[in-house]
């Protein structure tokens, strides 16, 4: 591993690159017919305590970045460096201590949890793996303790998932990603299968749970309501690249991406009169596929002011200030 | 007014191994000609149930009995023989699924599903059939009409579907379209492709739209009438001004605080509603939201609160609604 300078980020990655190979049928082998470029030269950094939250649509490639930060998901190209250590080129044991800081907590509350497995099995499995815990007395300590942070009854621990609502489940795995005191979670759109009165139980967990254990969130969501909740920063994706990014205020007070613009302006506001008269952006059809990019800027298809410019010029990241950024050539 | 869709009573319980569920728990409402009502409310809450049992789609569900009235112009559809139901399913009420992916049939082009319907309803021959669904299709925004109608859904990316959807449900012109979560499983941009569609088109051919949804913005933008459904019963009915400016039920006070939002300022803690909703087989005593109830007084456990007006349309059921403040 080669020491970076850098102190002031827990992570960052530069020109980030991810594609799933396809194959075809071939004569003999199966033949290689193209690439899904999931992921296409994304840059950025998150702070210490800080939460990014990163919005894009299905198939922008939000989770397969969320996982090729865990080293889930081997890179095709790219840094990425976790406390001023490179971490592109590790071996096996150098990643198992560094998966003791990082950790992730799944989208789906009902798929992630093993039914077979009681709660403080699944909960208590990372102390095992990873030897935290010595004796049997320290190991329920800590199980006791976990249930605790996150809200769930410590009577309970001997009971199995599907036992759960979808609230108390995401909790479970919530306290299973914080069992090893990571620094670092990558949140996998956690709250958008849960109702509304439940999931802003669990995005206060969340905030609070940041305030007392100093972790890093990324926070991958669909949803920019929820987003903008618990995010200090914002990154908006589109189709494996990112197109603007910066302080969540500046984001949804003045977004400057004409994707971004659209985005916003098609969530709805629970509020009648304001939202009868709000101006909406409603773009024309659906994102293309990731195999086969469009040339120039990926949004031009459905750009409203897109030109023939955009077609020829891949649109740089450009600083608008301080903390904000953004990819648009249309954007002076 | 004159109404369309009249339900008197409604109740819909199942028989389970863990004793019976009541799933919608005497419910009633209006829908009037040409109205968007929303109904809004938690998973579980049963929207989903009152619409299935409109459509009369619990029939063969074990263990399900259906008590009330479902007047639809005047007409009983619960006493109605299944042949009599076929008639007006799909003809004059019809709906659109949450799940575009699966509520299609893989092993039939789109073509034929949009057909049968037209054949079956409006007795038209498959050349007739063929040539409407064509225009449906693009009337609901397909570029290549003729060639999509040859397509099976598994071809279609998942808004393209929902198209496909919409295009069957408004394919025999119906008076009214049962949309239960309509947009859930799509993304934002397309979401509101989507639903300005839906709006569009039962703006021009004046049917009723029956929104079922959990998102409080969408029924903000859409609908005229909402109605706020929680453990099986209605909790608050009303124009939608009133409900979202002058609530006076804690459950729909609560809903409102809980969801984040892009405007305004950033609340440092979303207020929540504690606890989680009732299991529906226990036989609640008291009114059903009063465990996760801040306004709960003694009354409220012993006796259950009925659905009462507050002001002309406004209706809500709660024993503490004059003490609220919107």
């Amino acid at each position: 591993m080669n020491k970076i300078k850098n102190t002031e980020y827990i992570l960052s990655v530069k020109g980030l690159k991810k594609s799933f190979p396809i194959y075809g049928r071939g004569v003999f082998f199966k033949k290689h017919i193209g690439d899904i470029h999931a992921i296409n030269d994304v840059e950025f950094n998150i702070g210490y305590s800080e939460t990014l939250g990163l919005v894009g649509e299905s198939g922008s490639g939000k989770t397969t970045l969320g996982r090729c930060l865990l080293h889930l998901e081997k890179l095709t190209e790219g840094i990425i460096s976790f406390k001023e250590l490179d971490f592109t080129n590790i071996n096996i044991s150098q990643l198992n201590s560094l998966r003791k800081e990082m950790q992730i907590v799944f989208q789906d509350p009902y798929a992630s949890l093993n039914p077979r497995m009681t709660c403080s099995q699944i909960i208590g499995e990372p102390l095992k793996v990873h030897n935290i815990v010595s004796t049997k007395e320290e190991y329920e300590i800590r199980i006791k303790e976990l249930f605790d942070l996150v809200g769930l009854n410590h009577s309970m621990a001997n009971r199995y998932p599907h036992e759960f609502s979808g609230g108390q489940r995401q909790r479970l795995g919530i306290a299973r990603a914080l069992a090893l005191n990571p620094n670092f979670i990558v949140c996998d759109e956690p709250v958008s299968s849960l109702d509304v009165s439940i999931q802003a139980q669990i995005i206060n967990l969340l905030i609070d749970l940041q305030s007392k254990l100093n972790i890093s969130y990324l926070f991958i969501s669909h949803d920019l309501a929820v987003v903008r909740q618990i995010s200090h920063r914002v990154a908006v994706m589109y189709l494996g690249k990112l197109v603007e990014i910066g302080d969540s205020d500046q984001v949804y007070s003045n977004p400057l991406h004409p994707y971004t613009q659209a985005l916003l302006s098609s969530i709805p506001i629970p509020d009648p009169i304001k939202e009868k008269k709000r101006k909406r952006i409603i773009l024309k059809g659906e994102p293309p596929h990731p195999m086969d990019p469009p040339s120039g800027c990926v949004f031009r298809t459905r750009c409203p002011i897109a030109d023939e410019e955009c077609s020829r010029i891949i649109p740089p990241m450009v600083k608008h200030n301080d903390n904000h950024e953004v990819a648009c050539l249309k954007v002076s | 007014m004159n109404t369309i869709l009249n339900i008197n009573n409604l109740s819909v319980d199942f028989d389970t191994e863990y004793g019976i569920f009541h799933a919608v728990d005497n419910v009633s409402f209006t829908v009037s000609k040409g109205q968007v009502v929303g109904i809004v409310g938690e998973s579980g809450c049963g929207k989903t149930v009152t619409t299935l049992a409109i459509m009369r789609l619990l029939d063969t569900v074990v263990g399900a009995s259906i008590q009330g009235e479902i007047l639809f112009e005047g007409q009983d559809l619960l006493s109605l023989r299944k042949k009599q139901m076929h008639q007006i399913r799909g003809n004059e009420i019809s709906m659109i699924f949450q799940e575009p992916m699966t509520s299609l049939n893989p092993i039939l082009t789109i073509g034929r599903q949009i057909t049968e319907s037209l054949e079956l309803h409006l007795k038209m021959s498959s050349k007739q059939a063929k040539e409407r669904a064509a225009e449906l299709l693009d009337l609901v925004g397909f570029s290549d009409p003729y060639q999509k109608l040859n397509d099976y859904p598994q071809q279609l990316s998942g808004g393209m579907r929902q198209r496909v959807m919409i295009a069957m449900a408004i394919s025999c012109n119906p008076k009214l379209i049962i949309a239960d979560e309509p947009t859930t499983s799509l993304d934002v941009t397309i979401q509101a492709q989507i639903l300005d569609l839906i709006m569009d088109i039962c703006d021009k051919s004046g049917a009723a739209l029956m929104l079922i949804t959990h998102n409080l913005g969408l029924i903000a933008r859409y609908a005229e009438k909402v109605i706020v459904m929680y453990s099986g019963n209605i909790v608050e009915e009303g124009i939608a001004n009133q409900i979202y400016y002058d609530s006076h039920h804690p459950y729909t006070l609560g809903l409102l605080k809980a969801v984040p939002r892009i405007d305004g300022d950033i609340k440092k803690q979303l207020i929540t509603i504690e606890g989680m909703p009732p299991e529906q087989t226990d036989q609640l005593i008291g009114c059903s939201f009063e465990p996760r109830c801040v306004y709960s007084v003694e009354k409220c456990k012993i006796s259950t609160p009925k659905l009462e007006s507050i002001q002309k349309h406004h209706l809500a059921s709660c024993w503490q609604s004059a003490e609220l403040k919107g």
